[in-house]
This record gives structure tokens, sequence and C-alpha cells, in this order.
């Protein structure tokens, strides 16, 4: 009886300790619950209402509006003066590093009002980290295109460019008898997998500290995360590769890839390069041969990195990665810019 | 995992010599772990004390034991102000130079600072200092010595022991009570808690508001500056904690360096309750040998502006330093003129009213404007942060932000107050059930791991100085 007694209070204590803390987390930001949700339309996506965040290289605020995208909620409806440009891509259109005021849409938003001062603008903000091309066509052609956008900005690197649809839960775009197709056909032990732990990823942030804690132990191995310098005196140096040399054989493009830029409206999507560096010629052709209007971003990175200010640098973490605050002014800057003579064409 | 390692070998030791050396030789190990070049300055410090204190007590002339002791202060001081103020003043000094028509500019030296050399210098003039006073005997057991000197859970940030404490226990063989242990265990774990979940997730929003104040918003610029004063506290205070718990697990008592400061009903009492180890040792060794309050009162209220500029500028070689020393000198100044020749009282009050509420608000604020200049890196980051208040801008943000501010001072205002009403640091070892103590511990220890595996690790704020 003593011993069940002992037991009784040890969980009590132990479980009302957990519980304060969640609450101190959760109220001071300091970890969040997952932001992740299962949706049948679209498969992974972000939360409804959720406000974010986030730490990493920067520091983020905004929130995924009742549509699911990051920013201002606007529905299907637009007014007739009103353009509406979709951005879709990856973690760097997605912005997670700063704040939702400072991310480059709303600095274009901002100088397009300015140029054109009878217009509305609105940008919508569809990026999501780790998308490659395929996930982008599938997230346009499923979900974006509902909020009628005058043009969609298909924001790319060469990295998005092979489809390799790392995320199980994310709808594919492969090609069946030489036609595209948007698949949805999800593994079921991830779906499951997904509902299982849902509950407790989504209520409690403890939990997704171990979920995130997880996902970096694959990344960094557990004993340097243990030992920290000496892991380092004892492994011995690993070998270094063969070669160094760059792979300089012609560049193919992904047969998705090729299909993808084929069937998608010129008239409507522009394609950015976001990189710091030019795409692949073949790739750049293939766009060129589809007619499409281009906006270069590599030019004016480069330039920033070569005045020393590094647009992937932060200085206050120390870290190198997304774009920083200049960066996405300049990103902004540029992308409407581009835009003014794409409309005023 | 040091400790995890260190613990058992120590426990194992059979004799009080056998475990001061391999303490000894576990502090240097420790200290290398950073730089092991900067172990040599350790040495010397260690040597030159040791003989110096040994040749002092048994000489009797009075000029020669003050040469001696002159020896020891040059010798020390000069190695810190080397390392840490030689860029400083050579800095501060080319503005001036540049004037007169002088390049100084090959005078700055790329000189990187030897962590922990403001907290052993001090600690080991202490030694010196006291043994030319005649309160304290030196010690002839070098190893015990060295060890003072270098003892690892306070090495790089204090508490600065004296040696009239700490010295002594070192003489004994090292024997942790029950009661230690225990003590040690719940002071490393609150430690941790505290450094870890409050000081460093209170440090993000801090650094990254503060490295580029340009980007925000006036509440969020005012939310950083109160995380500060949390970051700075719960760091500090948590270091200080697992050192202390360190030390009990390795049976040595260290001196408490905070009292819960932010409970303060005063800006003296403020001074006894935050870093105390510095601020009794700027007293006993500084303020006191400048004359105290035995000159008159102006006098007074000038040894108290030097012993803060020169306590501001001990933290750092920066003007924003010696600004909030210098802010310190001037409250305290202040609160010695309106206490006149009243004695105040600074134990912790039994009932409180509305009044010390006040007085603890008050002295927050006070003691909050001093951290702009503390945290500002340079003056012009301390401008724009005053010209983002004066120019309000509101933020979409501002809830949030206060949610965040308020969550944080609920949390760590509770823990003070428990404190403060028990006078305990360990005030969970006074419950009774040892269930309810284990569960508090372990899911305390268990959340501070979960965020320490998954986040990046900040260093403590004091290993800097």
């Amino acid at each position: 009886m003593n011993k069940f007694r002992q037991i009784l209070l040890f969980s009590s204590a132990f479980l009302l300790t957990m519980i304060l803390s969640e609450l101190f987390i959760r109220t001071s930001h300091l970890a969040s619950v997952s932001s992740k949700e299962y949706y049948d339309d679209i498969g992974s996506g972000r939360r409804k209402n959720l406000k974010y965040l986030y730490f990493n290289e920067g520091f983020g605020i905004g929130k995924f509006n009742k549509y699911r995208y990051i920013g201002e909620a606007n529905s299907s409806k637009k007014s007739k003066n009103t353009i509406r440009i979709a951005l879709v891509g990856d973690s760097y259109v997605e912005s997670f590093h700063v704040f939702e005021r400072d991310y480059f849409g709303n600095f274009s938003e901002k100088t397009l009002k300015e140029q054109f001062p009878e217009k509305d603008f609105e940008f919508l903000n569809f990026g999501m980290s780790g998308f490659d091309i395929g996930n982008m066509y599938a997230y346009h052609r499923t979900f974006v295109d509902k909020f009628n956008p005058d043009y969609i900005l298909y924001m790319i690197s060469e990295i998005n460019l092979v489809p390799n649809y790392k995320y199980p839960l994310r709808p594919k775009t492969i090609l069946e008898n030489d036609s595209i197709v948007i698949s949805f056909d999800f593994p079921i032990s991830d779906i499951n997998n997904f509902k299982n732990t849902k509950f407790l990823m989504q209520h409690s942030s403890i939990i997704n500290m171990i979920n995130n804690g997880r996902i970096k132990s694959k990344k960094t191995p557990i004993q340097e995360t243990l030992f920290d310098k000496i892991y380092y005196w004892i492994k011995a140096p690993k070998e270094l590769s063969k070669s160094n040399k760059k792979d300089v054989l012609k560049y193919n493009i992904d047969p998705v890839t090729v299909k993808i830029i084929n069937t998608l409206d010129s008239e409507k999507v522009i394609v950015v390069n976001r990189s710091g560096s030019e795409w692949p010629i073949e790739f750049h052709k293939l766009c060129l041969d589809n007619g499409f209007s281009f906006i270069d971003l590599s030019k004016t990175l480069d330039l920033m990195k070569r005045s020393g200010n590094d647009p992937n640098e932060w200085k206050v973490t120390r870290k190198r990665g997304h774009w920083n605050h200049a960066a996405h002014k300049a990103v902004g800057e540029e992308i409407a810019n581009q835009l003014i003579k794409i409309i005023d064409e | 995992m040091f400790l995890g390692v260190v613990l058992p070998i120590f426990y194992i030791l059979p004799t009080k010599s056998s475990k001061n050396v391999f303490l000894l030789i576990s502090s240097y190990f420790f200290y290398g772990y950073w730089d092991w070049r900067f172990c040599s300055l350790l040495a010397l410090s260690t040597i030159i004390d040791f003989f110096i204190g040994q040749i002092l007590f048994k000489t009797v002339e009075q000029n020669k034991r003050k040469l001696l002791v002159t020896i020891s202060l040059i010798s020390n001081l000069g190695i810190l102000g080397f390392f840490k103020y030689f860029n400083f003043f050579v800095d501060s000094f080319k503005d001036i130079s540049e004037k007169i028509g002088w390049n100084t500019d090959y005078l700055h030296l790329n000189i990187i600072l030897p962590v922990g050399i403001s907290f052993y210098t001090f600690q080991t003039l202490s030694y010196t200092i006291d043994i030319y006073r005649k309160r304290l005997e030196p010690t002839n057991n070098f190893i015990d010595f060295a060890l003072f000197v270098a003892f690892f859970p306070q090495l790089v940030a204090g508490p600065i022991e004296r040696a009239k404490s700490l010295l002594p226990q070192l003489t004994k063989k090292l024997t942790p009570t029950k009661i230690q242990i225990k003590q040690g265990i719940v002071l490393i774990i609150t430690g941790l808690f505290r450094k870890v979940l409050i000081g460093d997730t209170a440090g993000r929003y801090v650094d990254h508001i503060f490295g580029d104040l340009e980007l925000y918003k006036s509440i969020e610029v005012i939310s950083a500056l109160v995380l500060f004063s949390i970051q700075i506290y719960a760091d500090f205070s948590g270091y200080s904690r697992i050192a202390r718990g360190t030390a009990k697990l390795l049976g040595i008592e260290l001196m408490k360096n905070f009292e819960q400061p932010y409970l303060s009903r005063n800006i003296t009492e403020f001074w006894r309750r935050w870093h105390i180890s510095l601020s009794s040792w700027l007293k006993d060794y500084l303020y006191i040998s400048l004359g105290g309050n035995r000159l008159g009162k102006y006098r007074t209220y000038v040894n108290l502006m030097i012993t803060m500029l020169l306590g501001g500028l001990w933290h750092g070689a920066s003007w924003n330093f010696v600004i909030w020393g210098g802010l310190h000198g001037f409250y305290l100044s202040i609160h010695k003129i309106i206490l006149g020749k009243k004695k105040l009282n600074t134990k912790n009050i039994k009932k409180i009213d509305f009044k010390s509420i006040a007085n603890m608000l008050i002295t927050f604020v006070l003691v909050l404007f001093t951290w702009i200049f503390f945290r500002s890196t340079s003056w012009d980051t301390t401008m724009l942060f005053f010209s983002k208040i004066i120019h309000w801008e509101t933020s979409e943000y501002s809830l949030l932000f206060i949610t965040i501010v308020f969550s944080y001072l609920v949390l760590i205002v509770l823990f003070d107050l428990f404190e403060y009403i028990t006078e305990s640091h360990t005030y969970i070892l006074k419950i009774k059930s040892n269930a309810i103590k284990i569960g508090i511990l372990s899911a305390m220890l268990i959340v501070t791991f979960i965020y320490m595996f998954q986040a990046d690790p900040l260093p403590f704020i004091y290993f800097q100085f």
C-alpha cells in the first residue's frame, strides 16, 4: 500500500511539473507545437489559424491563415481592381526566418502599390519547406489555383529542379503514358503514423521537442552532441573525397520537370531563379522555348555578396542559411521592378 | 559528461592528497578544454601568489610587505589588464592621437580573452591582500593553493571565493555528507533549468532584437530589454547554482552568489543580493581600501562612484560597462544621501505589503534602465534603443510580446518567491515526501534535457567576463 502511495505521489508530482513546464513553454513560445496537418485535398500542409514563432538562423513570427497559407487571409474572391500574385516555392518563399512584415513579398507589394496607385496588389505566400518542382506543380494545380491568381511565381533554384519526393505525404507529380498526373497515392503506414501521433504533436510542445531532437539526431551524430570536442579528437578524420572535380557533363533535365514546364501556362506563370547562381543552361533554354517570362535574382544576390553583404549570412547567430533581412528587401524590390515591366508589357 | 567522469574517480580515491591532486588535474583539463594555452596564465598567477604569500607572511618590515603586495597586484592586474583592456585603451586613445596626427593602428593587437581571467585574478588577489592585512595565514601546500585558484566548478564564472573560506576546506579530506549530496543534486538540476530553459530561451529573443534593433518596433525592443534582465539573472544565477551544487558533491561549500535580487526594495539591497561574491569583493578590497565611509560624506560618495565605475569596467572593456557601473554608483550615492544615518534592513520581510511591492518595482525599473547600457554592444545601439522608445512605433505583435515577457517574469518571480519565503535555494528538500521531490526534480531534468538536445547551445554570459 505504501509503495503504491509512493508511486502515486511520484507520478502526480512528475505530471504536474510537466504540465506546468508545458504551460510555460507554450506561453513563452520557447518551443512550438507541430504546425503540420494532413488534408485529403493537399496531403501534408500547414495548420489553419496557427501563429508561429521560429528560431534558427533568424527569428520569425507569422501566422497560417484559415486558408492554410501564410499571411493575410485572402479568399478565392477578389475585386476587379486587384492583381493577385501567388508565390510558390520552398522554405525561401515560406520565409520563416523573418517577421511576416519583413518578408520579400511585402516589399514587392509595397513597391508595386507605389508604382500603380490605382491598382491593388495581393501577394499570397504558398511556400513550403522542402518543396521541389514536382511538389510545387501539384500544390499549384490542387490548391493555389483555387485562389484565382493573376500570376504565379515559381521560385526555383537548381536543387528544386529534380523531383525527389522526400516527404511521403505530399502529392507527387508523375508521368503516365507521357502525360502528367498528380498522384495522391500516399503510403498508408505514413498516413496512420501521422494520425496516431498527431494529437500529441499538435498539443504538446514537449512531445514536439522530442520529435525535433529525433530529427536532429539523424543529421548530427548523438556522440557529437554528448561529447562535443572529444568526439572529434577520438573520431578518425574522414577520407577526403577522391575527386573534387565538378561534373561538367551535359545537364539532363528530369523528364517530369520537362513535362511540367511544357504544361504550365506561360501567360500566367513566371519563372524565378531564386538562387545566387545561374540555372543550368538547358533548363533556361527549356523555359525560353516555352515562352516564359523570367525573373533572375542571381545577379541581385551575387551583387550583394560581392559588395560584402552576403545575402545568406546571419550575423546574430553566425550561421549561413536562408535570405537575411537585407536579402529579403533586395529580392522583394527586384521582383517588383521586374513585375512592373511584365505588367506594363 | 565531465562531472560524470570526475565524480566516480574522486569518490574512489582514498586520501586527501590524491583527491586534491586529481581535482587539480581535472580543473586544468576543464580550463584547457577551451584553450590549453591559457593554462600557463593560470599557473603563472598561482605560482606568483603562492610564493609572495609565503614571503609576505614571514616579512615583518612594512615597506617590504608593501612592495610584495604591490608585486602581486601589478603582476595579476597586469596580466588581466593586458588581455582584457589593452585594446580598449589603445582604441580609446586612437581618437585623441588621430587628432594630433599620430597613427596608433599598429598598437591594436589580436588578443583572445582567456575565459574566467577576471574571476580567478580577483580570487588569488584576495589571498595576498588578506595575508598582507594579517587576516590570513598562507598555506604551505602548493597543491591545495593551486586547487584553490583553479577549482573547476567556480573557475570560469565564480563565485569569487575567499581563501579564508575555501582554503581551509581543501586542507581536509574531502568527503561530502548525505545532505550535501542531496543539496548538490537539487542545485544542479534547478540551476540547469534556470540556465537552459529560462536564460537561454529568453536570450534568443534578446540576441536577435539587440543584434539588429533597427528592424524592431518599440514594444519589441522594450520586451527584449526586460527579457535581457531575466536572461542575465537566470543564466548567471543558474551557473552559480550548478557551481555550488557541483562543489557540494565534492564536499565543498561555496558562497551564495544571488539572493533574489529582483525582490530588493532599494538599490543598496540589490547590490547585497546581486553577484554577491563580486560586490562583497569590491567592498572589502576596493571601497574599504579607498577609505570607505571613514573619510566624510563627500569622500564616501566619491569612493562609491570609483568602486562602481571599476566594477563596471571589470565586466568588460567597453565604455558601456563603465556607464552601467557609473549609474549604479550614482544610484547608491543618492540612496546613501536619502538614508542618512538610518541603518538599512536588507533581511527578507515576513509580510509583503503594497509599499514593499512598489519599492521592488521601482528598484527593478531603475536596474532595468542600467541594463540598456550593459546589453548594448556600442554607443550607437544605446542611442538607437532610446530613439526607438522616443519615436514610438506600434507593433502588430504587441500582445504576443507582452504575453512572452509576462510568462518569463511570472516563472522567475515564482522561483524567487519560494526561495525568499523559505530562505533557501534548496527549498524542494523541505518537502517531506521523497516521492514528490524526486517527481519534481526528474521532470525538471527531463524537460531541460529535451530542450538541450534539440536546440543550439548558448554559452554562459559571464564566461566572457
